[in-house]
């Protein structure tokens, strides 16, 4: 990429892409962006992909319900998640909100309570990057 | 062409004033405007005398003030570009998805569309408030030392004095303090002398800020530890983030020489004192360092010692100026011998080197310093021959000596063969 238009011209989206891992038979409901990407019973691995506007919010959204507490375990590990192919499972572990029916609030990948496990990510996600990985200052333009 | 390569965001966030009152667009520049700020405000000199500069960046086209965070980058230093396009949340090794996500993208946008030109204020100043200094430190030059202007004039080394400090015309000062109030979401305040705790244009910019409530805006300086006025330190505590530069070339009486006339002692003091002080727990601290010929070899020393005290070590570039106090003065055997010792010194720490773009993060301290060691060992193995220049630097260190009742071989005794070689005779 020679020049500032070039750049331009390129159509660029975050590739966001979450792997789950279910657990016996989970009952999922699984929101990436605005849309919903999966309803039901995850019966075998599976990676959700999809494109997303580089500059929009980005909101990741993983509802499980329905698990019977006394009978087998039964949840969803969130196996990946990536943006751009780069793995960032700690980070948005580390600031996701788990909202669940045992209270349990600390950072995790293992969902096994009813709940939704959400990370909402308010900016553009390279700018939201910036600061969870202590890059420092990120000026403002002086207008 | 090539926009990864040379695109910069300073010029769209940035602005320096040298002390005579000359605009550079860059800290890292290595080319002035040539226009003063007698003649023009500091903000149109931004908005459109840069604008070719600018034009430049966006067509992806290589200029010459960049050279220095060239060849920063060449030899693995955070150069000043990386650092400012992180500011504006860029990463080289993102680059296309960072630049289309940047808060800037808008502003770059207009400037490609209008010729180089923006509306935009600098929110990151370095401002250079004079060359009032107490120390002559041998690789500085008389525009930033007005002890060293002095001598250098009696030693017939230059035939007139250095311009006069543009913050000595007070209306001029005025202004541009009036310029800082208005700049909207300013961000960072550099300020460099001389020695910036006892030049009186500090203090005076520093009660203007205070008494116009603007404290949330970080002030960056550098001292030489030799003095600790109490009252510029209490006006400093009442910012909310202080970046503080404590320059230190040797841990021992080398220091005395390259940083004449302060004391090593004194200057140990005052160094402890900054990194005990309790007011000053969340500053930044960082050993600013000016390698040179006569100092590459206390590298290992200055950067085991930061290493212990948990202090960030940082220079702005590779010396440039004067020419023969350049580390590549130094033959390559002995610059291979410093080198070595620095590969040993990092071997030693059990540190997993990854890149460090942001050197200001107080979490990173130890990756950045065997980032900043690595970057010296391959400047000092890398770096071209410039022994030719050894005889000026003998001369000159003769003349300087002259005056001073000092003797270059007390200090560099291991020096001794090569300064002789290269003409000294003391």
């Amino acid at each position: 990429m020679q020049t500032f238009s070039e750049l331009q011209a390129t159509k660029v989206s975050l590739c966001v892409s979450l792997g789950l891992t279910p657990i016996n038979l989970p009952n999922l409901e699984v929101t990436v962006g605005k849309q919903c990407r999966f309803k039901g019973i995850l019966q075998y691995d599976q990676i959700f992909v999809c494109d997303h506007d580089i500059l929009e919010p980005l909101h990741i959204e993983i509802q499980l319900h329905d698990k019977i507490y006394d009978a087998q375990e039964q949840a969803v590990l969130i196996s990946s998640m990536q943006v751009d192919r780069i793995d960032y499972s700690d980070i948005f572990s580390t600031y996701a909100v788990y909202q669940n029916d045992h209270d349990y609030s600390g950072p995790t990948t293992y969902l096994g309570f009813n709940g939704t496990w959400s990370i909402m990510i308010d900016r553009p996600f390279y700018q939201w990057l910036h600061e969870k990985t202590g890059q420092g200052w990120l000026l403002e333009p002086g207008i | 062409m090539s926009l990864v390569e040379n695109f910069c965001a300073s010029p769209w966030m940035h602005l320096r004033i040298t002390n005579s009152g000359e605009f550079y667009p860059c800290r890292w520049s290595r080319h002035r405007g040539n226009v003063n700020i007698s003649q023009v405000s500091p903000v149109v000199f931004f908005q459109k005398h840069m604008s070719t500069l600018r034009q430049n960046m966006l067509q992806g086209i290589a200029d010459t003030t960049c050279d220095w965070c060239k060849e920063m980058e060449q030899h693995g230093k955070t150069s000043g570009r990386q650092k400012q396009l992180l500011k504006a949340g860029v990463q080289l090794d993102n680059f296309q998805q960072t630049m289309l996500s940047s808060k800037f993208y808008d502003a770059w946008d207009s400037s490609n569309r209008h010729h180089g030109h923006t509306d935009l204020w600098p929110t990151d100043w370095q401002i250079d408030l004079g060359n009032h200094c107490n120390s002559a430190c041998v690789f500085c030059l008389p525009e930033f030392s007005s002890r060293l202007a002095s001598e250098f004039k009696q030693l017939k080394l230059i035939s007139e004095q250095p311009p006069s400090n543009w913050t000595q015309n007070a209306r001029t000062l005025s202004e541009f303090i009036d310029i800082l109030a208005a700049v909207p979401n300013l961000c960072y305040l550099h300020f460099l002398g001389g020695e910036t705790l006892i030049t009186p244009a500090f203090d005076t910019v520093l009660d203007a800020l205070l008494a116009r409530g603007i404290t949330k805006v970080a002030i960056g300086l550098t001292t030489n530890l030799t003095v600790w006025p109490t009252t510029v330190i209490d006006k400093l505590l009442r910012f909310e983030q202080v970046h503080l530069g404590m320059s230190i070339e040797s841990l021992d009486e080398i220091n005395d020489y390259v940083r004449w006339p302060s004391k090593i002692d004194v200057v140990k003091t005052n160094l402890t004192k900054w990194l005990h002080h309790p007011g000053t727990n969340t500053w930044f601290k960082s050993l600013r360092i000016t390698p040179t010929v006569l100092t590459a070899d206390r590298l290992p020393a200055l950067f085991d010692f930061a290493w212990n005290a948990g202090v960030n070590i940082e220079s702005c570039n590779f010396l440039q100026e004067p020419s023969f106090f350049r580390i590549g003065v130094l033959p390559i055997d002995l610059r291979r011998s410093i080198a070595r010792d620095l590969e040993t010194w990092t071997s030693h720490k059990n540190q997993t080197h990854t890149a460090v773009v942001n050197t200001r993060n107080p979490d990173t301290i130890k990756q950045n310093l065997i980032q900043e060691a690595q970057s010296y060992i391959d400047y000092l193995k890398n770096t071209p021959d410039e022994s030719h220049r050894l005889p000026s630097l003998v001369d000159f260190l003769t003349r300087l000596d002259s005056g001073r009742q000092q003797n270059l071989l007390r200090y560099f005794p291991h020096y001794a063969d090569l300064f002789r070689t290269a003409g000294y005779q003391g």
